[in-house]
């Protein structure tokens, strides 16, 4: 009779205890109905990358000498790039020039490996298409710059809080640089 | 229908590779006895990518975007050992900067990694709010990383010699912010879990583990000094510069899951405490040694001193590992982890063999899940922390 009586109180006592741990926990809880959300709606809003961000890779096709370097140091040599030698100016000339971006893993090497800074990466991410072929992108697909979100009137941008005004008037000067 | 009649009409299960509390693609067969564990065997391999021989034919430089795959959630530290292997191989000295640099990255790592097993944890015991929680920080972590590197978790920062680019204008100061509000939500995880009464229950005195055990078994990282064990290869083989600054090894003597738990909290406020340090008294300075393309018969002046020749920009996509073997290892989240490196007088490592610290612990899991209950599978294999990415590599 008597352990069944200190059994039931020292579990009555335990569930006080829980109650009042879950109770300090709700109050935890309750306390972030005050915030705002941490996500954002993404098709709709976009947070602007940092200016390191590594997108899609751009390419100038006049600035490249064919040394090859990006192929070197890509884990899986992926830039093609075709070229023929010229004896008459003896230089290596430039033909073609194309990354895949169904396979590029945006590691970046290339670009800072380039000696002449004719490849560099921009903000662009959304590179989802139908056709994976479509992603493989010759030196003309490179060459293009991707549209600034700035300018696109159908996204509303966030700002991350830290950044400044100072920040606010370069990235429409950007936008200006950006969008034709 | 017949079904295979065992001693006392056991009954296998097979749990994963899809089920969501393992972590991954880890594959455990378990024999159940009604409720207790009889036996208990992973299998592993479903996320095997050959990550030792892709580096037999890569040089560093080409080998360091595949190093983040290894550890996803502590992706530092694998670029960390992958450059720290080849520097002691050649005996490259990194400049100061670069190297508190390194630390700040490291420590902000290991509180994402333990940020993202507190998550997964707690929702394996049945707490769901945690894991929301914990995506709140460690996100701040990623944009930090994101502000300097490029990239949430596939950073490819490191180099040989130093880090790949410095520190962007006005990163130390919203790393300090970070730092300050982290503290708090340290605070407020521990008010919503540590003293929990269920939460208790679950993990007190579950998978313990003796010093002598920990040991033997080859644990390493807070499943070590869980067990009363101060190991910690920061304090033991200096390396960086982790000597400059104040801070303890976090260790508890119970060896249960809930000592582990309490370890790896202890470990981020200690995190905490170094990043702060770092960024107060990070030097300036070159960010990249710029030694690695010198010629050899320059090397005559001081490193850094006044005399000193810069040559090249960067280190070159040619770096040559010399004939020679070492070990390597830093102290990642999860443990030790280590390269065991031989050169070949080429580009390419002859043989670039990971210690990877999930491996290691993972192995006493069916020692400790035996004559436990069912549910304590996920308490223990919550606990040991592994990251099937770098368990099968």
């Amino acid at each position: 009779m008597f352990p069944m009586v200190t059994g039931f109180m020292s579990y009555g006592q335990q569930t006080i205890r829980a109650a009042r741990y879950i109770g300090q926990s709700f109050i935890i809880t309750l306390s972030h109905t005050n915030r705002l959300p941490i996500t954002i709606h993404y098709p709709y809003e976009k947070s602007i990358t940092s200016e390191r961000f590594r997108g899609r890779i751009h390419f100038e096709f006049d600035k490249c000498i064919a040394c090859e370097v990006c192929v070197r140091v890509c884990p899986i040599d992926l830039p093609l790039v075709d070229w023929r030698f010229e004896k008459d100016i003896k230089r290596k000339q430039l033909l073609n020039y194309s990354i895949d971006f169904g396979v590029c893993i945006f590691c970046g090497n290339c670009v800072e490996y380039c000696p002449t800074n004719c490849l560099s990466m921009t903000e662009e991410y959304e590179l989802s298409t139908y056709d994976r072929h479509e992603l493989n992108y010759n030196q003309i697909a490179l060459s293009r710059l991707p549209i600034s979100i700035m300018g696109d009137y159908t996204i509303q941008t966030i700002r991350n809080s830290t950044q400044s005004k100072i920040d606010e008037e370069k990235s429409w000067n950007s936008r200006t640089i950006t969008d034709y | 229908m017949s079904l295979p009649l065992t001693r006392k009409d056991l009954m296998i299960v097979n749990m994963g590779p899809q089920h969501p509390s393992m972590h991954g693609v880890l594959r455990l067969i378990v024999t159940l006895d009604g409720e207790d564990v009889i036996d208990c065997e992973p299998i592993l391999g479903y996320l095997h990518r050959g990550m030792e021989k892709i580096a037999e034919n890569r040089t560093i430089i080409q080998y360091l975007p595949y190093v983040t795959r290894w550890d996803y959630l502590a992706t530092m530290f694998t670029e960390a050992i992958t450059v720290n292997a080849p520097e002691f191989l050649e005996n490259i000295q990194i400049p100061q900067r670069a190297s508190y640099i390194r630390v700040i990255m490291l420590e902000l790592s290991r509180i994402a990694s333990h940020l993202l097993w507190l998550g997964p944890f707690m929702a394996d015991l049945g707490a769901q709010t945690p894991f929301f929680y914990i995506f709140r920080e460690r996100e701040l972590i990623y944009d930090l990383f994101e502000a300097a590197t490029g990239m949430r978790m596939m950073h490819n920062y490191f180099r040989i010699g130093g880090v790949a680019a410095d520190l962007p204008y006005g990163w130390i100061d919203k790393c300090l912010d970070f730092c300050d509000y982290f503290l708090r939500g340290v605070i407020e995880y521990q008010q919503l879990i540590t003293q929990n009464p269920i939460f208790l229950e679950r993990v007190e005195g579950v998978g313990f583990i003796s010093g002598e055990e920990a040991v033997n078994w080859g644990l390493s990282g807070p499943m070590l000094r869980a067990s009363g064990i101060q190991w910690d290869l920061r304090k033991v083989d200096l390396y960086e510069s982790y000597n400059q600054f104040d801070w303890k090894v976090q260790w508890q003597k119970e060896g249960d899951s809930l000592a582990r738990y309490l370890v790896r909290i202890g470990e981020m406020r200690e995190s905490i405490k170094i990043i702060q340090q770092a960024v107060e008294k990070i030097p300036g300075g070159p960010y990249e040694n710029l030694e690695v393309r010198r010629f050899k018969k320059a090397k005559n002046s001081e490193w850094n001193d006044f005399e000193y020749r810069f040559l090249g920009k960067k280190p070159s996509p040619n770096f040559e590992l010399s004939k020679q073997e070492l070990y390597a290892r830093v102290e990642a989240p999860k443990g030790e982890l280590g390269i065991y490196l031989v050169g070949d007088d080429s580009l390419f490592p002859w043989r670039w063999k990971i210690r990877p610290p999930g491996f290691i612990n993972l192995q006493i899991l069916p020692q400790l899940v035996k004559k436990m209950k069912l549910a304590d599978i996920m308490t223990i294999l919550g606990s040991i922390d592994i990251i099937m990415g770098e368990v099968d590599r």
